[in-house]
C-alpha cells in the first residue's frame, strides 16, 4: 500500500474547511454537524448500540416486532441503503440514533428516509435535528425530486409538527399492521424538493451550531 | 440587553403563532400542546438571544414558559448582560 494513502486529511465532523481545501468541495456542501447531534457514517463499532436501540424499541423501528439473527441484523443495516449515519450526541460524544436514506429510485428521483432514536434520548430534539440534516444532505448530494418517509399510526413522535410543515401525506394503507391488539394504518409521507427549498433556511437555522446559524 | 417577560412572551407568541394569553405558568405541553420539535424551537430562540447553547439535559425538564424565561434570565445574569 502506498504511503500516500496515509496522508489523506482526517475528516472530522465540523472540520469542513480543511476537508474542503484538500478535496476541493464547493461552498454549500451539506453540513453533517448540527447544534446537538452530528451525523457520523455507520461503521461496525456502532452495531452493538444499534442492537440495543432496536431492543429498547421492541424491535419495531425496522423489524416490526421480529428479532433478527445477528447476521440478518447487520445485513439489514446495509441492504438497499444509499447512506446511513449514526446520530451522535455532541455534548457527550455518544450515539443516540440512526438516520438513513434507502431504496433510491434514480429514474424517478425518489428515495426513502428514516430516523430511529433510542428512547432514552427522546425529548431533546435529536431526531428532528437529525432528520433536517439528513433531508438537507439528500437534496444537496443527489438530485432527488422528493423523499418519502414511511410510518405507522402508532408511531407517535414529537416531530409530527415538523412532518406537517415539510411532508405531505401521499398514501395510506388502511388497517395495515397489527400491533398491541389492534390494526393500524401505514402512512407514506413525501417531502418535495420545492417545499424543502422554501423551508431550508428556517429549519437549518435551528439545527446548525450557533456560530454557523448566524 | 435583557428582555422583559412581556417581550419574551410576545416573541414566543409570534414564533409559535399561539395563544397570546401566555403567562409564566403556561405549560408547554398541557396548555400549549407543544411537541418536542416546537419546544426545541423555543430553546433555539433562547439560545439565539443568549448567543450560547443551553445544556441538552435542561430540555426535558422545561415544563412552563416561566421555566424557559427563568433560564434565560439566570444565564443573562451569569454572563453579565443587563
Amino acid at each position: 500500500m502506498s504511503d500516500d494513502l496515509h496522508d489523506v486529511p482526517t475528516f472530522v465532523a465540523g472540520g469542513r474547511p480543511s476537508f474542503q481545501s484538500a478535496y476541493g468541495l464547493v461552498d454549500g456542501s451539506p453540513p453533517l454537524q448540527g447544534r446537538r447531534v452530528s451525523l457520523v457514517s455507520l461503521t461496525p463499532k456502532y452495531y452493538e448500540f444499534l442492537w440495543s436501540m432496536e431492543e429498547a424499541l421492541g424491535f419495531r423501528f425496522r423489524f416490526r416486532g421480529t428479532t433478527p439473527s445477528p447476521d440478518a441484523f447487520v445485513s439489514s443495516l446495509w441492504d438497499k441503503q444509499l447512506a446511513a449515519f449514526v446520530l451522535i450526541r455532541r455534548d457527550r460524544s455518544m450515539p443516540v440514533g440512526l438516520v438513513s436514506v434507502y431504496q433510491e429510485d434514480a429514474r424517478n428521483g425518489t428515495a426513502f428516509v428514516a430516523v430511529g432514536q433510542h428512547p432514552e434520548a427522546a425529548g431533546r430534539g435529536y431526531g428532528a435535528e437529525g432528520l433536517i440534516l439528513l433531508v438537507n444532505y439528500c437534496f444537496s448530494v443527489w438530485n432527488f425530486r422528493k423523499l418519502y418517509a414511511e410510518t405507522n399510526e402508532y408511531n407517535i413522535s414529537g416531530v409530527s409538527k415538523l412532518r406537517e410543515r415539510l411532508f405531505v401525506e401521499e398514501g395510506r394503507f388502511g388497517s395495515h399492521e397489527f400491533y398491541a391488539g389492534r390494526w393500524w394504518d401505514k402512512i407514506i409521507f413525501a417531502a418535495y424538493k420545492e417545499r424543502w427549498n422554501e423551508l431550508r433556511s428556517s429549519l437549518l437555522r435551528g439545527a446548525l451550531p450557533l456560530e454557523a446559524s448566524r | 440587553m435583557m428582555i422583559s417577560f412581556e417581550d419574551f412572551s410576545g416573541l414566543i407568541v409570534r414564533e409559535l403563532e399561539t395563544d397570546p394569553q401566555i403567562t409564566p405558568d403556561t405549560k408547554l405541553v398541557e396548555d400549549l400542546e407543544l411537541e418536542s420539535f416546537e419546544i426545541i424551537h423555543l430553546v433555539v430562540i433562547v439560545e439565539d438571544l443568549l448567543g450560547e447553547q443551553l445544556p441538552d439535559e435542561l430540555i426535558p425538564t422545561l415544563s412552563t414558559i416561566g421555566d424557559l424565561y427563568h433560564h434565560y434570565e439566570a444565564r443573562i445574569s451569569d454572563i453579565g448582560v443587563s
